[in-house]
């Protein structure tokens, strides 16, 4: 196991911090160390555990490393001074935690994505053209504040599989930048149809969301799939704001055969023709204010 | 640290005699105190003028005395000695005259000394009182006089009783009153009995001190003089964990804390309103409130948003955790996860006001409650103290009732928007309740509010779900 433990703030950079595999990143105390970040890719990274090894003398692909995993724990993630930038990063990651850390100022507070890249036996990285796709599951997002963001968590396919199953974001609260194209979770990043669909099924999420005057979206599907799970979705926004917003118009988006009540938006100060918007499927079970 | 007596009581007995020494079975420890009760008899009797060690240094006090020269004359006095550095365990209670006519010579003279650990060597004192009684009209019925109200919860309460008696067969007093211990008061033959009771309790509330004895047997005289003081516990210090702080045990629960004599043992600074960025996380500990009076708080989070606290153990406490808010603020979005409570009245309690009373995005993930046995006033989860309204939160909880025939939940306030999994445990034997609605609180709208109740009773009432209050009937029960 990789300790890296700050004691005092690191520093402003605009270099990313990458956390081994089998890392644990975390700050003394509970919120006393602050990462600037001024780049424009991602302020913290954790080496992929899920990506393919493949032995290009037998063309064998090994599927390794996913024993270990990071732990990423007591920060504040502070993007001022970024352009575009990505909070936390976690493409071909499995069973990865964050937790107790806040994140403000980011274009994009989480990323979940993946890659169709493989690993050669004592090579680098390769891409496959679509051969191999990855995945990022398993990822335990927990007790995590995120502040003036753009998109909130984002859950984007990329090149990989598409698959985000097992995901649990539990008591994370987002507070979105003040644009009207702002978003707490996105499930899905495109409408190109060759891309696989977004899915994180058999996922835990439990989050709120507040909407700034601009207006908003607290969830938002495109080109994505919300099954199996249990969800809790508070979104605490103005009337002009959307609890979620479904109205991408991919065939694929929907939200259904979640557990029994199981998907629970509660809308408060949102007007009540948006706490739900577009005509997909979906089993929202409950539509209120509060 | 709780009171507790370590090492005592230690007799010395000596007839005609201006001194006492004695000699204390180990050596006391610094920051320790000595109590002595001292009984002197004679016609005039003498008064303690000093108690001084062999070696070392014990700061030696008189807290207490009576004293009457009618008929039969004795005294009876209380000291205290703070050790401090290394002591002899020797020490010699030396007498004077109390008056012009009197002599400096007891016959006899009995001590009784007992060291404690626990008590506030800063501030000891707290008050004292004593009694008296005499002549032909001596009653068995001995007092230490009374002290009618103490001032603080956890004190020692030390009575002493000497009496004298006109039968030379040396009964021995019997039967302390109000839970006292008693130590010796065993009759010493000097012409009379004569006899000095050692009275002593460790108390975790405040009230009325006294305690009676009934003394030996007499034929037409008997008289005694009694006094009583109360000592005060420690009030120890409360761990206070930076709003931005991680207090955080090695391992896994390889630390304990343990109650020093505040109420609280621990709590976390503040964040609200001013530093709501910041955050708190406790983890990894045994929290240990054994020894603690009623009120004793394991941890404490008031005006406190977005802490962490997780991997626990506490034990032995009043309350849990407590989550309150005062002034005009809110406590939000607290998460209590994978926590085991064991003898706790109430397990977490939800502290409001009727004009600030947010509690909402509370988690409570993975806790077990285990409660106080024999206590029906026991409380699993108590949203509302009054008042609380727990908005979008989440609860996974088990609690045990055990024998206290308490509840599992009780709200006073308002529980919506929630996802709940419960579940109460109870031996079919106890009358405690699942789930119970207090008249005024509500408890509407949850996303799923199940409650898995075994052993509580269902007949001829049934306790599982009790309803006084608002209630959409959305808690689906099981047994």
């Amino acid at each position: 196991m990789t300790l890296i433990e700050w004691i005092t703030n690191p520093g402003t950079t605009s270099t990313p911090t990458t956390v081994p595999k089998d890392g644990l990143l975390r700050g003394v105390g509970s919120k006393q160390i602050t990462l600037n970040y001024t780049g424009s890719d991602s302020a913290i990274t954790v080496t992929p555990n899920v990506r393919w090894l493949r032995n290009e003398q037998t063309g064998e692909n090994i599927f390794t490393d996913w024993t270990k995993t990071a732990v990423i724990e007591n920060l504040i993630i502070d993007g001022q001074g970024s352009t575009n930038a990505i909070g936390i990063k976690l493409e071909d990651v499995y069973n990865c935690i964050v937790r107790n850390v806040t994140i403000k100022n980011f274009e994009v507070g989480i990323k979940l994505s993946a890659t169709d890249k493989y690993d050669v036996v004592g090579g680098n990285p390769v891409s496959t053209g679509g051969a191999v796709r990855n995945f990022s599951e398993m990822n335990t997002i927990k007790h995590v504040r995120l502040e003036n963001v753009k998109t909130g968590i984002l859950f984007d396919t990329g090149t990989g599989d598409g698959s985000f199953a097992f995901t649990k974001i539990d008591d994370v609260g987002i507070q979105l930048k003040n644009d009207s194209s702002a978003v707490g979770i996105q499930v899905g990043n495109t409408t190109d149809t060759s891309v696989a669909i977004a899915h994180p099924y058999s996922s835990f999420m439990r989050a709120h969301v507040w909407i700034q005057s601009a207006g908003g979206t607290g969830l938002r599907l495109r080109r994505g799939e919300i099954k199996y799970g249990l969800t809790s979705l508070t979104v605490n926004g103005p009337s002009n704001g959307y609890g979620a917003d479904l109205s991408a118009g991919n065939a694929n988006d929907c939200i259904t055969g979640n557990q029994i009540s199981g998907f629970y938006l509660t809308c408060a100060g949102i007007a009540a023709a948006n706490r739900v918007i577009g005509s997909v499927s979906h089993d929202i079970d409950f539509d209120q204010s509060y | 640290m709780p009171i507790a007596r370590v090492q005592g009581p230690k007799r010395g007995l000596a007839g005609n005699s201006n001194s006492l020494a004695l000699t204390l079975d180990n050596t006391p420890t610094s920051g320790n105190v000595l109590v002595a009760v001292i009984g002197t008899f004679g016609s005039y009797p003498p008064l303690v003028q000093s108690i001084s060690q062999q070696t070392g240094s014990v700061t030696w006090t008189q807290r207490a005395f009576r004293s009457t020269s009618t008929l039969y004359g004795r005294r009876v006095e209380i000291w205290t000695g703070i050790v401090s550095g290394t002591v002899s365990p020797n020490l010699t209670i030396t007498l004077a005259p109390s008056d012009g006519s009197g002599s400096a010579y007891a016959d006899p003279v009995i001590a009784d000394v007992c060291e404690y650990s626990g008590l506030n060597t800063g501030s000891l004192y707290d008050t004292s009182n004593g009694a008296d009684s005499v002549g032909s009209n001596g009653t068995r019925s001995l007092s230490t006089g009374t002290i009618t109200t103490t001032n603080q919860a956890n004190e020692l309460w030390i009575g002493g009783i000497f009496n004298v008696c006109d039968l030379g067969n040396g009964d021995i007093d019997t039967s302390p009153t109000n839970s006292f211990t008693m130590f010796d008061g065993v009759g010493a033959v000097y012409s009379q009995t004569k006899s000095l009771a050692y009275l002593e309790k460790i108390v975790t509330s405040t009230g009325s001190a006294s305690c009676n004895v009934t003394g030996g047997r007499y034929s037409t005289y008997s008289g005694f003089v009694g006094c009583i003081v109360a000592l005060k516990g420690s009030t120890g210090s409360t761990i206070v964990v930076p709003r931005n702080g991680r207090y955080s045990g090695d391992g896994s629960k390889q630390n304990t804390v343990t109650y020093t004599g505040a109420s609280t043992i621990m709590r976390v600074e503040a964040n609200i309103p001013s530093y709501p960025g910041e955050s708190a996380v406790i983890e990894n500990l045994v929290i240990d409130g054994s020894g603690g009076p009623t009120g004793t708080t394991g941890i404490l989070l008031e005006n406190v948003y977005n802490c962490h606290i997780r991997n626990l153990t506490i034990k032995n406490c009043d309350i849990g955790i407590k989550v309150s808010i005062t002034g005009s603020n809110w406590a939000h979005a607290n998460r209590f996860e994978h926590i085991r409570m064991i003898n706790v009245k109430t397990g977490i309690l939800f502290a409001g006001t009727s004009t600030n009373r947010d509690f909402s995005y509370t988690t409570i993930d993975d806790v077990g409650i285990s409660l106080r046995d024999s206590d029906s006033t026991a409380i699993g989860i108590k949203i509302g103290e009054p008042y609380a309204n727990l908005y979008c939160g989440f609860i996974k909880a088990t609690v045990w009732l055990g024998s206290s025939s308490g509840k599992g939940m009780v709200i006073n306030g308002q529980l919506k928007l929630s996802l709940v999994n419960l579940e109460v445990e109870e031996d079919p034997a106890y009358n405690g309740y699942g789930v119970y609605i207090s008249a005024g609180a509500t408890v509407w709208d949850n996303q799923s509010f199940m409650l898995t109740a075994l052993g509580i009773n269902q007949t001829p009432t049934d306790y599982r779900l009790v309803n006084n209050g608002t209630y959409d009937y959305g808690i689906v029960v099981r047994s």
